[in-house]
């Protein structure tokens, strides 16, 4: 009677191990892959999906796609990658007066939680 | 069941107390993501770090004077059920930079990013599931 009784509390000590143990890899999950949504700001207080150059105003180039997050890949917007806000996006400015169309792909690094301070700090353009 | 009950508790108090001093520690330290506004909870992070840091500690204290009482598995349970729906909300939603749950002192300790997050939801696994099998072992008897 004993016995049944702490084979019984085993099995629920067990199972109650394990369901953590199992929780816990869904948070080792969570760092890894993560959706790439503009849950942040974006930069400058601008509108959705905005963007500023120079001070030309241009349209951020979504990619359109629930991908997960793909480190540097234009397009992608505010990626959070291994706990990082390791995040790339491009900012399409309009055709102006004698200057075509132009593509900006801007890298914002910024450390873990601290990405709604230092969205605008540290983004360098990187070329198009 | 008693022993049982306070291996329970005992192991969740063990895993409180570290957690709820690396918070101590991350305000009393400072820094700007403290005033940072949580994503999910669209609050800052310093009233969410000092709200569960305080609900951690008043549970640690329960646990060792009342580990009987049937208050103590069920703040054991809440506390925990918060943290798991916070934690998954945060995680399907794709709000990652959520709170700093340990306030940026798991990078000061030199712990990788996935090993907080795993420790940290282990916790509240632990917490939310441990406290469901009190309350609902104490309800049918």
């Amino acid at each position: 009677m004993k016995n049944k009784k702490l084979l019984k509390q085993l099995i629920v000590a067990s199972a109650l191990i394990l369901a953590s143990v199992g929780y816990g890899f869904v948070g080792i999950y969570a760092t890894e892959v993560v959706q790439c949504y503009s849950f942040l700001p974006l930069p400058g207080g601008l509108n959705l999906g905005q963007c500023q150059i120079d001070g030309h105003i241009g349209q951020i180039s979504y990619s359109g796609s629930a991908d997960k997050c793909s480190l540097g890949t234009p397009g992608n917007l505010y990626c959070v990658q291994r706990g990082e806000v390791k995040c790339s996006y491009t900012c399409v400015l309009p055709p102006r007066a004698g200057v075509p169309q132009q593509s900006f792909t801007r890298n914002v690094n910024v450390p873990r939680h601290l990405s709604t301070d230092e969205m605008l700090e540290g983004d360098t353009v990187l070329g198009y | 069941m008693k022993e049982f009950r306070r291996v329970i508790l005992y192991l969740g108090a063990l895993f409180l107390i570290p957690v709820a001093v690396l918070k101590a520690v991350a305000l009393l330290k400072g820094g700007v993501y403290l005033y940072a506004r949580d994503s999910l909870l669209l609050i800052p992070n310093v009233y969410i770090m000092w709200g569960t840091m305080i609900c951690e500690f008043v549970l640690v204290w329960m646990i060792a004077k009342y580990p009987e009482s049937e208050w103590t598995s069920f703040v054991f349970f809440s506390l925990g059920a918060q943290f798991m729906i916070y934690r998954t909300v945060g995680f399907l939603g794709s709000f990652s930079a959520t709170c700093p749950c340990i306030g940026n002192m798991g990078k000061s300790l030199g712990i990788s990013t996935s090993v907080e997050y795993f420790v940290l939801n282990f916790i509240a696994a632990w917490l939310t599931f441990g406290g469901a099998l009190l309350v609902l072992r104490r309800s049918v008897k």
